[in-house]
């Protein structure tokens, strides 16, 4: 239990919070995903995956808590090496952000937040759904750190909008003190402010913590604006890894406006 | 890359494919001969000869029909109900006049009997006084606690079957299922619970348990596991598959998942089914009542065995209110847990 609550012990490791090397993934169909992905992100840095839709990047993202299985190379989180047999304790460092929020509507704000540490509680909390104090309260602190208000706490999360639901995913997400923040999409069902504003929160809230976070985007201006490091996907492939500032017009044309070479 | 042929590898037309073609009208007119033959067989043709020949009745175009005067003949004879209960005071163990029951009172009547004469072996009818205790309301309350028994059994076959089929949902259910031999066991376990018809299991429970409450209830239970175990597991896997996916992301285990993200989700879903059950059973238990499974259908077997029309009337009418009473109440319900 101790080593999740203080962060101090993982945030003195020196190398990169997540790397790949040479990833890969084929799908049965012969599909190939990704063929050679490799880059790191280092802890508290915002790292955005851009992409066309079907680019890689949902698969890339996924790759890391294995919601879908590596087929070539490796991937590391704070150095340690992914496999099917300490995926339960890796995950623990990862949280993730999806698109459609996935949340569980029916429960409540704050029923939803502290499922975060859910990896950590007995199943008997799980069935009860109660929680020990020190969780609540975290929980608490997390709803008001994303902007929350108490009236917040007990609604249920369908009675939110679809930015609050986002937001409500945001401390679900942190509760867990992750090394790791994966966001797909976490903007793409939002309105254009609303989409500045959370994901403002996300590097905020994640730079605060020392987490690092991967986000895949698919419009060039929020990945310019906050990206520490855009790493540009093209049908599976990484064909830009870099600041910001030297994204080229050439990057953006390659991998949005030019058609598929001859296979 | 996508191929440029169609699925069955010819080039796609500009055309709208046509919603039905000739293999769809052929299976209709074959499942309408097959149903003619069924219909034919089964003397549905009656159905509207019969209803037909009442209808002309009524308007009076027939004389008669044999549908009016066999619904004529039991309405009849089944109304007034009884309501009041009335036994011959010598029938009555330890009868003590001075403490009747509440809001009853004794009556004189002159009863008239056909005897033998030993004498001259003729039947001769003989008139004498009878003293019966009147209950006013005593049948109608007799009926009503048989009523309530029934619910009872109803209520009682639901819980165990909610008990029963909540394991038995979590291992048919495909995405939850610990091993597909389990979910194979477990989904033939289920089909065969719904398969038993609760009036037949209760024949055999009856055999078993002897006559009462407990082998209707087990009777229902059966059955009502295998109805809700089979609907609690496709709702399992029917749920939004989201917010699972973020808890397992999250590093959740699978009893977790089910208890946070599964059953928040299905729980009115769930509701529905057991309601529906619910209703279902208190009609059942009435049902199963007729073959000895207790509450107001042994009640009613008793009284329809013995041509006591008057009293199958006051029963079916407390069935009917009862009924029509918890289905208001199960809608309210229903409306409360979906809101």
């Amino acid at each position: 239990m101790r080593d999740f609550n203080s962060c101090e012990d993982r945030l003195a490791i020196d190398g990169p919070a997540l790397s790949f090397t040479g990833v890969s993934k084929a799908f049965g169909d012969g599909h190939q995903a990704l063929a050679d992905v490799s880059f790191d992100v280092a802890p508290g840095e915002f790292c955005v995956v851009l992409g066309a839709s079907g680019s890689g990047k949902t698969t890339l993202l996924r790759m890391v808590n294995g919601l879908v299985d590596v087929s070539g190379g490796e991937i590391a989180v704070t150095g340690e090496r992914l496999s099917t047999a300490n995926m339960a304790r890796v995950r623990r460092k990862i949280a993730m952000i999806h698109q459609q929020f996935n949340l569980i509507e029916r429960l409540s704000v704050a029923q939803n937040v502290m499922a975060g540490t859910l990896a950590q509680q007995t199943v008997w909390r799980a069935m009860i759904k109660l929680y020990p104090r020190s969780v609540q309260n975290k929980a608490l602190e997390l709803i008001k750190r994303v902007g929350l208000g108490a009236d917040h706490v007990n609604r249920r999360a369908a009675r939110l909008s679809g930015g609050q639901q986002q937001r409500v995913a945001i401390a679900r997400a942190l509760m867990c003190d992750p090394a790791v923040i994966l966001a797909d999409e976490p903007v793409a069902s939002l309105d254009p402010k609303i989409a500045h504003d959370v994901l403002g929160l996300i590097r905020e809230a994640a730079r605060e913590r020392g987490a690092a976070v991967l986000c895949s985007l698919h419009q060039p201006d929020l990945a310019r604006q906050y990206g520490d490091r855009i790493v540009a996907l093209h049908q599976g492939v990484v064909v830009f890894n870099g600041p910001p500032s030297a994204l080229s017009g050439d990057v953006l044309h390659q991998i949005y406006h030019m058609s598929a070479p001859a296979a | 890359m996508k191929s440029v042929l169609g699925r069955r590898g010819v080039a796609p037309s500009w055309s709208v494919q046509r919603p039905f073609g000739w293999r769809t009208l052929i299976g209709l007119v074959i499942i309408l001969v097959i149903m003619g033959d069924s219909a034919h067989r089964l003397g549905l043709e009656r159905i509207f000869i019969q209803t037909g020949e009442a209808i002309a009745a009524s308007v009076g175009l027939q004389e008669r029909s044999q549908l009016g005067d066999a619904v004529g003949r039991i309405t009849g004879e089944m109304f007034p109900i009884t309501i009041e209960e009335r036994k011959p005071v010598t029938r009555i163990e330890n009868f003590d006049e001075a403490r009747l029951p509440p809001f009853s009172h004794l009556e004189s009547v002159d009863v008239q009997e056909q005897v033998l004469n030993s004498d001259t072996l003729q039947l001769e009818t003989v008139t004498h006084t009878q003293r019966v205790l009147v209950e006013p309301a005593g049948y109608l309350l007799y009926v009503l606690t048989k009523m309530v028994e029934t619910i009872e059994i109803a209520i009682w076959a639901t819980i165990f079957a909610i008990v029963m089929s909540l394991p038995l949902a979590y291992l048919s259910a495909r995405n939850y299922t610990p091993h597909f031999v389990i979910y194979g066991a477990a989904r033939g376990v289920v089909s065969f619970f719904r398969s038993m018809p609760e009036l037949i299991t209760a024949l055999f429970l009856v055999i078993a348990f002897g006559f009462g409450p407990v082998a209707g209830i087990l009777a229902l239970t059966l059955h009502g596991a295998g109805f809700l175990g089979k609907f609690y597991a496709d709702d399992i896997e029917a749920a939004d598959k989201r917010p699972q996916e973020a808890l397992q992301a999250i590093g959740a285990g699978q009893l977790s998942i089910l208890r946070l993200a599964v059953i928040p989700q299905v729980l009115p879903s769930f509701t529905a089914q057991t309601l529906y059950l619910l209703d279902r059973n208190i009609r059942m238990a009435a049902v199963v009542g007729l073959v000895g499974g207790g509450g107001i259908g042994q009640e009613l077997k008793g009284r329809y065995d013995l041509f006591e029309y008057d009293r199958v009337g006051t029963i079916l009418l407390v069935l009917f209110i009862t009924v029509v009473g918890l289905d208001q109440i199960a809608s309210r319900i229903r409306r409360h847990l979906l809101s």
